[in-house]
């Protein structure tokens, strides 16, 4: 812009304020990174006298100071460590479900390795549970894979949501964006749009908690003296809570209700929840 | 390989892949509207029927137990906006309670 008015034959034109954009550290992402942009302005009026501001080297001043630490909004940047800290208050959360995870692990047969292996690669609660617990039940491999690849198919939905706000290679996309869980999605998301520190950060406190509790639970003995089986199921209402604010949703969950009712008796362990979802398609109304 | 590590190894990538889904592959491409409305009650939809199955599901039949005290319980617990842990608590707890008492 400052070419283009010096290109039209002026001795010297009049800049007051020079601003610039940094996008956080990636020179491939920019210009597509709607977030964590840093605004940086340069107060020339202040550098030379407001009279003679040349067509010189010395307008583009370096301001080592403000970068990366301010938001466009003006708040301060997040830090993963911002994220580790939003999450505290949900850490009992993780590690009581690691725990008796790891124990229906154990009772669907699962070596404490195997719990944690699955802890580390699906870690995405409700999914390990499904599939620990068809297991457990007696069903089916396939069962098992089922429905709980299904029951992680809204991830796709939250991973495209937060999309763009993953910098760098696609290997390191790849890795950070397995730090996606219900939780730290939501609290990255907090502040009206996703922000990569708060996610990350969120991701790892919730990770590590889960696998922590997972390597107890598996090694702990029977649930069901303890009540542990309601306990389960507990857990999956509170989490359906949160969506059930919809009528839509509320419907859908009813008549998935009502197809598991129907064919627990009828099918094997795995099938109702995998036939369950079909209760999904009532998304395609209006 | 035992069919739990299938479990555990397939349920893995599927779960990857999809978390990876929006930053890798798409970028900033959206999902068509009818698909993210399916997408949309695919977690209340499978939530709710781990509920039903973890309360009354039982070997190909529906077993009314000491479990369904619990999770009331636990509906009450929620309903009045207890956290998870408490929820998962009372349920526990009431269960466990009511196995005594039978």
């Amino acid at each position: 812009m400052l070419e283009q008015l010096l290109d039209r034959a002026r001795d010297a034109v009049a800049v007051e304020r020079v601003g610039v954009l940094v996008t956080c550290d990636d020179e491939e992402l920019a210009g597509l990174e709607p977030s964590s942009l840093t605004l940086v302005v340069v107060d020339v009026a202040r550098l030379a006298r407001r009279d003679v501001v040349g067509p010189e080297a010395d307008l583009v001043v370096v301001s080592p100071p403000v970068s990366g630490s301010v938001t466009s909004d003006g708040r301060p940047t997040p830090r993963v460590r911002d994220g580790v800290r939003a999450a505290l208050p949900l850490v009992l959360g993780p590690i009581l479900f690691g725990l008796s995870y790891g124990v229906l692990a154990e009772e669907a047969g699962m070596s404490a390795v195997a719990a944690v292996v699955m802890s580390a690669t699906t870690f995405a609660g409700s999914a390990q549970f499904a599939a620990a617990s068809v297991l457990e039940d007696g069903g089916t491999v396939l069962a098992a894979v089922v429905s709980a690849v299904l029951l992680n198919v809204r991830y796709i939905g939250q991973s495209i949501a937060a999309a763009s706000i993953f910098p760098g290679s696609r290997p390191r996309r790849f890795v950070e964006s397995q730090m996606i869980v219900d939780e730290s999605w939501a609290l990255s998301g907090r502040s009206g749009r996703f922000e990569w520190p708060i996610l990350v950060g969120a991701g790892l406190l919730l990770y590590t908690s889960t696998a922590i509790g997972s390597v107890v639970g598996s090694v702990l003995g029977d649930p069901n003296d303890l009540g542990l089986d309601a306990a389960f199921a507990a857990l999956f209402l509170a989490l359906a809570r949160p969506y059930l604010r919809e009528r839509k949703a509320v419907a859908a969950a009813l008549i998935a209700v009502a197809i598991t009712l129907v064919l627990i008796p009828l099918a094997p362990a795995g099938v109702p929840l995998v036939a369950a979802s079909a209760a999904c398609l009532l998304g395609l109304k209006r | 390989m035992s069919d739990i590590w299938i479990v555990v190894l397939v349920v893995g990538a599927f779960t990857m892949v999809f978390k990876a889904a929006g930053p890798v592959f798409l970028g900033r491409r959206r999902l068509h509207a009818k698909a993210q409305s399916v997408v949309a009650l695919v977690a209340p939809v499978m939530l709710t029927a781990l509920v039903v199955t973890q309360a009354v599901g039982g070997d190909e039949e529906i077993v009314v137990d000491a479990r369904i005290p619990g999770v009331v319980a636990a509906g009450i617990a929620i309903w009045r906006g207890a956290p998870i842990v408490v929820a998962m608590v009372a349920a526990a707890l009431v269960t466990a309670l009511v196995r005594v008492a039978l």
